[in-house]
């Protein structure tokens, strides 16, 4: 079955923004979810979390900060799903908690699933 | 696990700020706020860890080590902090994260917000900011007012607090500043419990917290003075009825009409308990014959066998300590229910408050239901007409326009 990467976009925000309450039905909301794809097979990897800030290297190897703060929009976080096709994807994208964030936009990409080199 | 984020939010800025004063909390939220979004990120992916509490807060003991050695804050912080060197910290903050450590730092915070030094409405605010975790714009859902206002009452409440010491108060001023304590905690349960206004779900919150804070009063063993347990009894026994009192389209449903059988047996047994710690005292505060007011409607087992003369004592030595017209207009109708609704109405009559309620929707609604009772209700209508004009709770509107109803079906008969 192919593989689709959720790549999880939205604006870098400030802690002081998200209430606690707001940040544990987040949480919960992902375990269900996280859990739901589990249970039914579907889930590849959860994977993680990106944390705020970091480094961009260019061609020149020239090591840079960012993104910031003061970005439009970052990546903050990936998972890898299983779907028979785009539209299947698309609708575990939609279950998906990261879209409770008000800024939020999700990024659906099949991978490739290239063989090794052997 | 409900809730856990906003008590946890309460339970570390109480204990850090003990380290930091009560002149870096802004330092101490910042800190707490990043370890909860990291417990958030975390756990998303990794699942709850088995002692959550205990996860948290050696992560946050690490972030704040950390941020002291490397210097990782805004220069603001870095200014009022640059004293502060982490091997002296250590040892203080192993020690205030301590389990044991964590009611005693509540407790210190408690008195802090409730400092005789504030207004009571930045009292309350700043105790469900601080001690509850709640957001601005939770506090402003939950208090009726704009998120601007909140932000402002906390911003000067914060001021008035940068020299305040984080400590329980010694005996000399201990029961002063208790009695500040229990009355922000009576309001802001009597917020969630008497508001009909605003969503229920923050309603029952502000009564949960009010009586989660009232327990760590009430199990301290200076602080748990008879007038405590008494306010602890009193907000068990309204709790024990809070799910009762409006029905499933969130209708208000008056005493006589709710199902006995929903009230929390468990909530009254132990505000049972609290009464009787409450009577280890001499005096007899507020709370006591408000507590046994409650406490007469929890053990009748029907609104018929109510002990309306015992509620009506009660209402008369509630008077004697606090002429407050509220509680003369709850007399009046424990009265109407001893001796009849022409009893009530002359009561409302004859008394002072009538010009003191003036303004009051309830002394209309209440006018109104006595003389629907006598089955007067050419005079009845009209009362019910001007306290629905003037209620903007839409819970009460229906309650009125329910009244009216009935009203206006036996007028024309």
């Amino acid at each position: 079955m192919p593989k689709f990467m959720l790549v999880y976009r939205s604006k870098p925000y400030t802690a002081a923004e998200i209430a606690p309450e707001a940040m544990q039905q987040v949480m919960q909301a992902w375990n269900a979810w996280i859990g739901e794809g589990f249970a039914n097979g579907w889930m590849v990897d959860p994977g993680d979390a990106l944390l705020p800030g970091g480094k961009i290297i260019n061609e020149k190897k020239k090591v840079s900060d960012g993104p910031f703060a003061e970005a439009k929009e970052i990546v903050g976080g990936y998972s890898v799903v299983l779907a028979d096709t785009y539209d299947g994807a698309l609708e575990r994208a939609k279950s998906c908690p990261h879209l409770m964030d008000e800024s939020a936009t999700i990024e659906v990409r099949q991978l490739a699933e290239l063989a090794p080199p052997k | 696990m409900e809730h856990f984020f906003r008590h946890e939010s309460g339970r570390l800025v109480s204990s850090l700020a003990r380290v930091f004063s009560l002149r870096n909390l802004d330092f101490v939220e910042d800190v707490v706020q990043a370890e909860l979004l990291e417990a958030l990120r975390s756990w998303r992916v990794n699942g709850v860890p088995d002692n959550p509490a205990a996860w948290i807060r050696q992560v946050a003991r690490n972030r704040v080590l950390d941020l002291l050695r490397h210097r990782k804050m805004t220069e603001r912080h870095a200014e009022a902090l640059h004293s502060l060197q982490p091997d002296a910290v250590q040892p203080d903050l192993d020690h205030v994260l301590l389990e044991s450590e964590i009611e005693d730092s509540q407790l210190r915070m408690i008195f802090a917000c409730c400092h005789p030094a504030l207004a009571e409405e930045d009292q309350v605010a700043l105790t469900l900011r601080t001690l509850c975790g709640f957001h601005f714009a939770e506090i402003a859902r939950a208090l009726l007012v704009t998120e601007v206002a909140i932000k402002k009452r906390l911003s000067r409440a914060r001021q008035q607090l940068t020299d305040v010491e984080l400590e329980v108060p010694s005996p000399a001023v201990l029961e002063s500043r208790l009695a500040v304590v229990l009355r922000v905690l009576y309001l802001v349960f009597n917020e969630g419990y008497l508001s009909t206004f605003g969503e229920r779900a923050i309603r029952q919150d502000l009564c949960e917290e009010a009586v989660r804070l009232i327990l760590i009063l009430a199990e301290h063993p200076h602080c748990g003075s008879p007038a405590t347990h008494a306010l602890t009894a009193l907000m068990l026994f309204h709790a024990a009825r809070l799910d009762s009192r409006l029905d499933d389209a969130g209708r208000i449903l008056l005493l006589d009409e709710q199902d006995r059988d929903k009230w929390d047996p468990d909530l009254i047994a132990l505000g049972r308990r609290f009464i009787d710690r409450s009577s280890r005292g001499e005096r007899i505060s507020v709370y006591h014959l408000e507590a046994g007011i409650a406490f007469q409607h929890c053990l009748a087992p029907s609104f018929a066998t109510t002990d309306w003369a015992r509620i009506l004592q009660l209402y008369d030595a509630l008077l004697t300590a606090n002429p407050s017209p509220v509680y003369a207009l709850n007399r009046a109708i424990a009265l109407a229910h001893l001796h009849g609704p022409a009893a009530g109405i002359q009561a409302l009559t004859e008394s002072p408050i009538r010009s003191e309620l003036a303004g009051y929707h309830l002394l209309d609604a209440t006018l109104g239901e006595l003389h629907r009772r006598l089955g007067d209700y050419a005079v009845a209508i009209p009362h019910l007409e001007v306290a629905m004009s003037k209620t903007r709770s839409e819970a009460e509107q229906e309650l009125l326009a329910r009244k009216l109803d009935l009203c206006r079906r036996q007028d024309s008969d």
